[in-house]
């Protein structure tokens, strides 16, 4: 049966000798060229870059001008390709200037700034206790460039980039995103940059615990401080129960407590690192961040316009 | 560490709880020590999962069986061969190994499954209140038995009799001396209670009879 259907593909079977032959140095010959160099997607045929634009600023419900958005996607290295293009052919250093479009490192610098500031006066709002400290370390987090490449390859830049090569770099990605935002910004107004950030680059703080994403050294010396500034007594941690000391899977759960008030308990391998755990957990109760604390309502941003305005 | 194993830890961590079986009904305090050991007590159960607990369960030479137990009931041992069964009333089961009643009503009160064996290695029983350190190091939390115990009379000191609550006072007529019981009713002397035939195997042939009583499974106590 199997000789059967094998009768009914393009080659047949590989019952002659030459036909086997010739087969195994097509492989040879396949494996030799090595793997096909990277390509742009606009050398492919079915490239239509204005209809890309086009679709990118409806894809995201953004009245923009598609020159300005032309501007965001260029990155620098294109340019820099073009001139040496342009210098190879002979042309004089005056013509170059005129060229009709530039690259975006204006803009994203703008966007950056736009997004810097939308972050920290969301986290402000939503997280009122927490220090600065804190919120700057989240801020650098959600911009830092593994997030913001991230989220910009998910949102389809990388092929509307025009850079020097094939695949854009981490740099590349991110400052397009920077730039689209400056660019919204420009065309409808600084209130539209400001929802596409919280729509795209502040929901990547969905299931992640910010106490996590500030690492504090010395937990314990924090809270030390941050009771002393709060005219309260130093902190005393106290074993509330242990289970099996001696075994493999011992357990001591401590408890922090200031002038016999609760603060925060953790359970631990051991009892040291219970007690730093404990320490976080009173800290992370007195910056209201812990997880009885609700999400920031992603869904419930926009019902009349940003809900930080108000 | 983490936030998450932090709480893992909290959620998953063996708990290890004492149990003192002085006075206590084996089969009920059976069913409670089993459930433990299954982990049925907590929210995180599931058939599948070893999420139990261990119990370290002390005075166990002290355990209280219902009725005639001690008497009438016996362990049931089959052998491979036809007519080789005996049995072991529990009194003497109890004499051989103090641990041993405790431990067969935990066991008789979990499915006969293959996991059974597994939470009954969690199981520590003691015939007295001496517990290793390096086990009582471990307790967290003990389990509260089902029987109160009760204050026995001959624990009574004379002040606890003089200063006990009295529903009425005696007439000042009664003399106090009559109400010695032993005045009116007679005391039956040991002679003359009808003994009780104590059956020790199915029939007083050699076949029947035990000779080895496997106690642990390390060891054989071997009786003559």
């Amino acid at each position: 049966m199997v000789r059967l259907l094998r009768y009914g593909t393009i080659f047949g079977p590989l019952k002659d000798r030459w036909r086997y032959l010739y087969k195994r140095d097509l492989y040879k010959r396949r494996l030799e060229a090595g793997p096909e160099p990277e390509r742009f997607r606009s050398a492919l045929i079915n490239w239509n870059y204005d209809a890309e634009l086009y679709a990118c600023t409806h894809r995201f419900g953004e009245k923009l001008n598609i020159e300005s958005l032309r501007n965001a996607m260029t990155d620098a290295s294109f340019l820099k390709q073009i001139v040496k293009q342009r210098t190879e052919a002979g042309l004089a250093a005056t013509d170059q200037t005129t060229l009709a479009f530039t690259h975006n490192q204006e803009l994203a610098k703008q966007g950056k700034q736009i997004a810097e500031d939308f972050l920290q006066k969301a986290l402000h709002y939503w997280y009122p206790k927490f220090p600065q400290e804190g919120i700057e370390a989240i801020t650098k987090f959600l911009l830092s460039e593994s997030t913001i490449a991230d989220i910009s390859s998910g949102l389809g830049f990388k092929t509307l980039i025009r850079c020097d090569i094939p695949s854009p770099r981490p740099t590349m990605l991110t400052n397009a995103l920077f730039a689209f935002i400056g660019s919204i910004n420009e065309n409808t107004g600084r209130s539209r940059a400001e929802v596409f950030v919280a729509d795209f680059i502040l929901t990547h703080l969905v299931g992640k615990d910010i106490n996590e994403i500030w690492q504090v050294k010395n937990p314990m010396g924090l809270l030390t401080k941050v009771l002393e500034e709060n005219g309260r007594q130093a902190p005393e941690s106290r074993l509330i129960w242990a289970t099996g000391v001696s075994s493999v899977l011992s357990t001591y759960v401590v408890g922090v407590y200031s002038n016999k008030e609760f603060l925060g308990k953790s359970a631990g391998a051991t009892v040291s690192i219970a007690e730093e755990m404990a320490a976080r957990d009173a800290l992370r109760r007195l910056f209201e961040t812990d997880e009885k604390r609700a999400q920031i309502p992603f869904d419930k941003l926009y019902k009349k316009g940003l809900l930080l305005d108000k | 560490m983490a936030f998450n194993k932090a709480q893992q830890l909290a959620t998953f961590s063996r708990v290890w709880y004492l149990f003192d079986a002085k006075w206590q009904c084996p089969h009920m305090s059976g069913e409670r020590i089993a459930r433990i050991l299954r982990g049925e007590h907590k929210p995180i159960y599931y058939p599948g999962e070893s999420t139990g607990d261990c119990v370290i369960a002390i005075n166990t030479r002290h355990v209280a069986l219902r009725n005639d137990a001690w008497r009438s009931e016996a362990l049931h041992i089959k052998r491979e061969y036809a007519k080789t069964r005996y049995d072991i009333p529990l009194f003497k089961l109890h004499e051989l190994d103090p641990t041993k009643v405790l431990h067969l009503c935990v066991l008789s009160c979990m499915p006969s499954d293959s996991i059974r064996r597994y939470d009954m290695a969690r199981l520590y029983t003691f015939p007295d209140d001496a517990v290793p350190v390096h086990l009582i190091k471990n307790v967290c939390d003990q389990i509260r038995g089902s029987r109160v115990i009760p204050k026995r009379l001959d624990d009574l000191t004379p002040n606890d009799t003089k200063t006990f609550p009295q529903m009425f006072k005696w007439p000042k007529e009664l003399v106090l001396d009559d109400l010695d019981r032993d005045k009116f009713v007679r005391v039956v002397p040991p002679e003359e209670i009808p003994k009780r035939e104590v059956m020790l195997g199915q029939r007083a042939g050699k076949q029947n009879y035990w000779f080895h009583v496997p106690t642990s499974r390390h060891e054989e106590v071997k009786i003559n």
